[in-house]
């Protein structure tokens, strides 16, 4: 029998999740003297049966009297599926209540002890006779933990059924408690991402910079292989993709599977969830399930957002709606940089639309205002001024001849020298076209450039006549524009002078006509390549942008 | 608020947010932690509302609102389902087993108490008849 029984006693296995209950429960019960066996709900022993005191240790060994006590009152327990007490044949008292899990029976534990009783009556005796064991030995050896009555067996009943009890509302309540913290995690990783992607919107204004940093975030949180961005001007247009994360394909492979297998899926602008994804061999099998968004603005494709490959278990509504509100987060975001983007091009093309109607009045100075305006900002650059001011000043340099408007083309395009009224005239065009845009809230700053680009640190400037450092910063830099360009190019009253010559000029004039920290700055350009940067600019429209394209 | 609500879901979190909800707007509230008990408690409590997860062991969801509607006692009761897999449940499934109301998780509990006052509202006036 020791056999059978020694290897049922290995192959049972305990209720899950109740593991750490039964060591707590064992760990109090030894303490107060009592051993501990557990049983399935087919009251068969789980784990190894443990004897409580040196004479069950014999007993247990030599033919498991205890043990088979014990699994009838387990038997018993579940049963009846209640609590219950019984007697060993060797004395020992055991007591043994059913252990429940999500309602259901799972099994029982029975407490065992040797009670004091035991050792003095007849069936110690009887007993260490029956197994050939010496009387005084045995009875040293074990009176010591026989510490209980076998009338206390019912009150160890009781505290056995509570603080079975208490263990599994502990256990129950820590793994809520392990659960719930397990939830709030991610809801906050998701929160996070949430604020993330929004704080991301005010720092950046590339679509591809921001939709990339997107799905690095979307790897992390969602815990997926890979998210995929993708931006199209419509959904039959070639695509941008941004890739984080590692996918098993290439990108040729990956715009094959988004092209045949989800953006057709996600015509009708709702998010896709896909769990098990089947290849039809088509070399897509990297990929296992996936969930996908389109990127929309008031109707219009923008792109799509695709999580791929959860790295445990299935996509969920929890992913969809997460992807889906980063999705509408992402599209209103990519669509106010395309609007940003076609505002500054309208605003680009009407501002060198109303220069080349002034340059138009003079043909000796065509493409004059494009190449002030791309001296001055490389002027201002090299001052260190901030990217937004750059622009400013680019844009003052454009249009710093506005004003002459207002000046008679027989004046403009007059061979020789102007009489003093026609001198005056052309005086006027720094106010007249302060005056033209000053009405404008937007150029404000950009008026003063204009206003004091003829201004001269020696005070004999126009129109106010300030001085040194009174004329201020915008008005130096287009002044000393104006004048590079002037001299390298033909007017009506002379023939363009060549670099050489023109720098010559620019040191005879310093200090005087021009301000000497900027002839510094200038000097120390290479302006032989600016130049040859100026020559393509006149035929290359591209570049008349060139003032904005970085602007913040 | 009156009625008595009972919800069943496996995750104990759950169980308690929506219970906190549902008690502070006033109703009475039973939990159940599979569907097994919910079904048991059902026959035994009588809820006026029925609040389920799909995905629970023993007995899911589904099956939890197909018995309620093969027992008469229990016919009537409207019930809501929560789901983190609502595009695994056939609309056919939800039609069938008259289901009020699906609610994809997450779901905030402010939406799930107007939803639960609304099948309440349009109860109370048919129960008075």
């Amino acid at each position: 029998m020791s056999e059978t029984m020694a290897t049922m006693l290995t192959t049972t296995r305990m209720p899950s999740g109740l593991s750490r209950t039964f060591v707590h429960l064992r760990g109090h019960l030894r303490e107060l003297g009592l051993s501990m066996s557990i049983w399935d709900s087919h009251a068969r022993a789980v784990g190894r049966f443990q004897t409580c005191c040196r004479l069950c240790q014999y007993v247990h060994g030599s033919g498991g009297l205890c043990v088979a006590s014990a699994s009838g009152l387990a038997a018993r327990i579940v049963g009846a599926g209640q609590a219950g007490m019984s007697q060993a044949p060797c004395g020992c008292c055991l007591v043994g209540v059913p252990v429940h899990q999500r309602r259901r029976l799972v099994g029982a534990v029975v407490a065992c002890y040797p009670p004091r009783e035991m050792f003095q009556d007849e069936s110690f005796i009887r007993l260490c006779d029956h197994l050939q064991l010496d009387r005084s030995t045995m009875l040293s050896a074990v009176e010591a933990a026989a510490r209980h009555s076998a009338a206390e067996a019912e009150d160890f009943l009781r505290i056995l059924g509570w603080t079975l009890g208490r263990e599994q509302a502990l256990g129950t309540a820590q793994e809520e408690l392990g659960n719930l913290s397990a939830n709030l995690s991610s809801t906050y990783e998701e929160l996070n991402l949430l604020y993330a992607v929004s704080g991301a919107m005010s720092v950046m204004r590339q679509p591809r910079e921001f939709l990339l940093q997107v799905c690095t975030q979307l790897v992390d949180v969602m815990s997926i292989s890979a998210a995929v961005g993708v931006i199209h001007e419509r959904p039959s247009a070639p695509a941008e993709v941004m890739v984080a994360g590692k996918i098993a394909l290439e990108s040729a492979q990956l715009d094959a599977w988004l092209a045949r297998h989800v953006l057709p899926r996600i015509a009708d602008n709702r998010p896709v969830l896909d769990n098990a994804f089947e290849d039809c061999g088509e070399g897509f099998g990297a990929i296992r399930g996936f969930v996908a968004v389109p990127l929309t603005a008031e109707g219009r494709s923008l792109g799509m957002l695709v999580a791929i490959n959860k790295r445990h278990g299935d996509f969920n509504s929890v992913d969809s709606k997460l992807i889906g509100s980063i999705g509408n987060q992402a599209a209103v975001f990519l669509e106010y940089i395309r609007l940003y983007a076609d505002m500054k091009d309208l605003l680009m093309g009407v501002l060198h639309a109303l220069t080349a109607s002034i340059d138009a009045k003079d043909t000796y100075t065509r493409g004059h205002s494009q190449r002030v305006a791309m001296i001055s900002k490389r002027l201002a650059e090299e001052c260190g001024l901030s990217a937004d001011k750059v622009q400013r000043i680019y844009l003052a340099g454009l249009l710093h001849d506005i004003g002459k408007i207002g000046i008679p083309e027989s004046v403009l395009r007059k061979p020789g020298k102007l009489t003093v009224e026609e001198y005056e005239t052309v005086m006027c065009h720094p106010a007249t076209g302060a005056k033209i845009l000053g009405g404008i809230r937007q150029l404000e700053d950009v008026v003063v450039g204009i206003l004091t680009h003829h201004e001269r640190p020696d005070g004999k400037g126009y129109p106010r006549g300030l001085k040194g450092q009174d004329v201020p910063l915008e008005g130096r830099i287009i002044g000393l524009a104006d004048c590079l360009d002037a001299m390298t190019t033909d007017r009506t009253y002379r023939v363009a002078l060549s670099l050489v010559q023109a720098v010559d000029e620019i040191r005879r004039n310093t200090g005087t006509q021009l301000d000497p920290m900027l002839v510094e700055k200038l000097l120390s350009i290479d302006l032989a390549g600016l130049m040859r940067e100026l020559d393509r600019a006149e035929y290359d429209p591209g570049s008349l942008n060139g003032g904005m394209e970085d602007a913040q | 608020m009156t009625g008595k609500i009972l919800i069943a879901d496996d995750e104990a979190h759950i169980l308690h947010v929506v219970s906190l909800k549902l008690r502070n707007a006033g109703y009475e509230v039973i939990t159940a932690i599979d569907g097994e008990e919910a079904l048991d408690l059902c026959m035994i409590e009588r809820p006026d509302l029925v609040i389920t997860d799909y995905q629970m062991p023993l007995v899911s969801g589904l099956e939890l609102c197909r018995a309620l509607r093969a027992n008469p006692a229990t016919r009537e009761v409207p019930a809501i389902l929560l789901t983190a897999r609502e595009f695994d449940i056939e609309p056919e499934e939800i039609r069938e087993a008259r289901i009020s109301a699906v609610m994809a998780k997450p779901f905030a509990p402010r939406e799930l108490l107007v939803k639960v006052k609304e099948l309440l509202a349009v109860r109370e006036p048919a129960g008075n008849e």
